[in-house]
């Protein structure tokens, strides 16, 4: 054990994020955790790896730089396990492979559209039924559990209308069944949000997002502390293989580590931004949790400890309106994606959410996403206004 | 009170072992946590009763209702089922008042507490872990239906349990703390303790923000959650949460096995407090409403430093020694 594992020590979670997992290397010192930039590992003798107990055999398995992402992610949601996947799908794939033909999931009614398409186009032919409801309402949710359902799924907030489910609501629901409940944390991430101490059972990360938290690796995450189902996603990990590489690991461990800072900055710049588009002539309707107007903010203050960078907004002209706005923005980037340092605007109709397009969870056509950067507030603020301009151009007044 | 012969107490000593559950210390947990100035923890120490747990209390007050009540009768038999415990608090008391205990524990539970409740004359009957305290439950009354002037005290059920914490622990706490209590963090098992404190401190200040911590894997019929190493607390069905008040909580916070592990090695290294797991669980929940308050309060520019979070510590580590409480993580078993 290195000076920076001190056994049981309990450190807080900015700590957290730049030591857990990553013990100084035993072999070089190295403070950071190398690229383990390796498919194979020797064995001593036939089946032992050189390592010894615990050692290594293959990199699809098991990878010295996964292993040290896996514990900090883990440690960071209150987890006791984790697992890195390619992708958040290939995460969320892995989750939906734990169930049978035949189960059924409730999910949450304004899924990520990956989620929705991965659900509708490969779950269904095989055998799974979905319901969708409004899963702010537990109600909803008690409506349509039965005997076959095997798991919630749930995103809080939601994407993109950031609407609020009640985590710790819904989990005491489940506890009577014998369901799992999954909340998909990406756009809160575990300094805003940690689902398992609300009773949730399993986390889902897209780590693309605010945990990479710099748009240039892809990778997802699975974190629970119920030991069977993290040993049948570690058999399916293996299995299927969806692993993401040594390096996409270290690019994301290396986000991890200024996590806290970038999210109190993220969510600094998104409550200026939404306090003044709450007030601006060319919006109808503003979504975001941290605003007293939020439908849920009182929950929102209960349930989340950071509310985050993503703001939500409907346009007063329609559809017209919000694609010259999203099409009208310079330092605001015209992007899928969200969670990184810069910031990113989209069309979630004809964007993320196209595949939503003709089904109950088809999102407003005038609705623009914002996934509010670190810049300078004041810049952002500017980009905005001029291209709001273009929404209503006579009345719009710069606020400088 | 029947079996006792009624005579004066001599000033400083007490009439009995049972006049001495309650009144414990309430300790501030200054080098757990120790953040440079914000909120401060302060522990109640419940496994200084004489019997070494919280449970103490409701034994007491069980057999006190049902002695008043008419049901426990002179000579009588009380059944129980109980982790441990319950079943020392109640053979304690009814050592002293000459009742015979008969407890059903299922077989899971520490070794310590049935030596321990053999010691004060009870004896055991065991139930498979598999049934977990419901076939405890069931097993209990099956036993009563046979044995004459036996009497089942149904901690789980049971008013006097959340009236032994509502009439003498939540004072206790209100007092030592000068009313100056914003946070109370505290581990259901029965939700005896947190209904009973919780509610009399809700009385004195509404304010009072009230967590229930639970291990993760409590709740029983979840095929897939597993089960905790956390032992006394933990709500595992609908049958054992009657007790719990869920108008009083604010808020649940799930502690993993691992976490409470190491916060219970802590608490013993720089405490100085040999505590059981549930005791690590709670303090590590109250750990993290501490670094919520603080990083909230940095937020707004307000000040945490005034803030009191109380927890509880229900039980001591030495009762759960056989089971490898202060061995590394992998060894500590169920």
């Amino acid at each position: 054990m290195t000076r920076n594992a001190e056994s049981n020590k309990r450190h807080r979670f900015e700590t957290l994020a730049i030591h857990a997992g990553q013990e100084s290397d035993p072999v070089t010192g190295a403070v950071i955790p190398p690229i383990y930039q390796t498919s194979t590992y020797a064995q001593a003798t036939v089946g032992t790896p050189l390592g010894g107990q615990g050692g290594y055999e293959y990199s699809r398995t098991g990878n010295p730089t996964r292993d040290a992402l896996e514990r900090c992610l883990a440690r960071l949601e209150g987890a006791r396990f984790g697992l890195a996947f390619a992708s958040g799908m290939a995460a969320t794939d892995a989750v939906m492979r734990l169930l049978r033909p035949g189960d059924n999931v409730i999910v949450g009614n304004d899924v990520y559209g990956g989620t929705y398409r991965l659900f509708d186009k490969v779950g269904v032919p095989f055998g799974l039924s979905f319901d969708y409801v409004d899963a702010a309402d537990a109600g909803a949710i008690e409506a349509v559990l039965g005997p076959r359902t095997r798991m919630i799924w749930l995103e809080t907030p939601t994407n993109p209308s950031l609407r609020l489910v009640d985590i710790a609501q819904v989990a005491e629901l489940a506890r009577a069944h014998d369901v799992l409940v999954v909340v998909d944390n990406t756009f809160a991430t575990p300094f805003g949000q940690q689902p398992l101490r609300l009773g949730a059972d399993l986390v889902v990360h897209s780590t693309t997002k605010y945990l990479g938290g710099h748009s240039d690796v892809i990778g997802g995450a699975v974190l629970t502390n119920a030991s069977p189902v993290h040993e049948e996603l570690a058999f399916l990990q293996n299995a299927a293989g969806a692993v993401p590489g040594p390096l996409d690991c270290w690019l994301t461990l290396r986000g991890v580590k200024t996590l806290a800072v970038r999210m109190r900055a993220h969510e600094s710049n998104a409550l200026t931004l939404a306090r003044l588009l709450e007030h601006h002539p060319a919006v109808e309707a503003i979504a975001y949790p941290g605003l007293p107007s939020h439908p849920q903010h009182t929950l929102a203050r209960r349930q989340m400890t950071c509310f985050g960078g993503m703001i939500s907004f409907t346009t007063q002209d329609g559809a017209d309106a919000a694609r010259r706005i999203v099409e009208a923005t310079r330092l605001f980037t015209l992007a899928e994606s969200l969670g990184g340092v810069e910031s990113l605007i989209e069309l979630p109709a004809q964007m993320t959410h196209a595949s939503t397009h003709g089904s109950t969870l088809e999102v407003p056509a005038n609705l623009i996403r914002l996934s509010v950067g670190i810049e300078h507030a004041d810049d952002l603020w500017e980009d905005l206004t001029e291209a709001l301009a273009q929404a209503v151009p006579p009345t719009v007044t710069s606020t400088d | 009170m029947t079996q006792t012969p009624h005579r004066s107490t001599r000033p400083g000593t007490a009439q009995d072992i049972v006049a001495c559950i309650g009144n414990t210390p309430l300790v501030e947990l200054a080098r757990f946590y120790s953040p440079a100035g914000g909120p401060r923890i302060y522990a109640k120490l419940e496994y200084l009763n004489p019997g070494g747990s919280v449970k103490d209390r409701i034994g007491k007050s069980m057999i006190d209702a049902a002695e008043a009540a008419g049901s426990l009768v002179p000579g009588g038999m009380i059944i129980e089922p109980t982790a441990g415990n319950t079943g020392i608090g109640l053979a304690l008391v009814a050592a002293v008042r000459g009742y015979r205990c008969l407890f059903v524990v299922p077989a899971r539970f520490s070794q310590e507490k049935q030596m321990l409740m053999r010691a004060l004359g009870a004896e055991i009957v065991h139930t498979p872990t598999k049934a977990g305290i419901e076939g405890a439950i069931d097993k209990a009354h099956e036993l009563a239906a046979e044995v004459p002037d036996a009497v089942v005290m149904q901690q789980f059920s049971n008013p006097a349990n959340v009236a032994a914490h509502y009439r003498t622990t939540g004072p206790e706490i209100w007092q030592q703390m000068a009313g100056q209590v914003d946070a109370v963090v505290i581990g259901a098992g029965t939700g005896g303790t947190f209904t009973g404190v919780v509610r009399y401190l809700k009385e004195r200040n509404p304010g009072v923000h009230a967590v229930v911590v639970q291990p993760y894997g409590a709740s029983l019929g979840r095929g897939y959650s597993g089960s905790h190493k956390i032992e006394g607390i933990g709500i595992d069905s609908l049958e054992t949460t009657k007790l719990l008040d869920e108008d009083l909580m604010d808020r649940l916070i799930v502690v993993n096995d691992e976490e409470a592990h190491a916060a219970v090695q802590q608490l013993a290294r720089t405490e100085g407090m040999l505590v059981g797991s549930s005791s690590g669980a709670v303090a590590h929940a109250a750990s993290l409403v501490a670094d919520e308050v603080t990083s909230s309060g940095r937020r707004a520019g307000s000040d945490a430093d005034s803030v009191r979070i109380v927890t509880l510590f229900a039980d001591g580590g030495e009762r759960y020694l056989s089971k490898g409480l202060y061995d590394s993580f992998n060894a500590w078993t169920v």
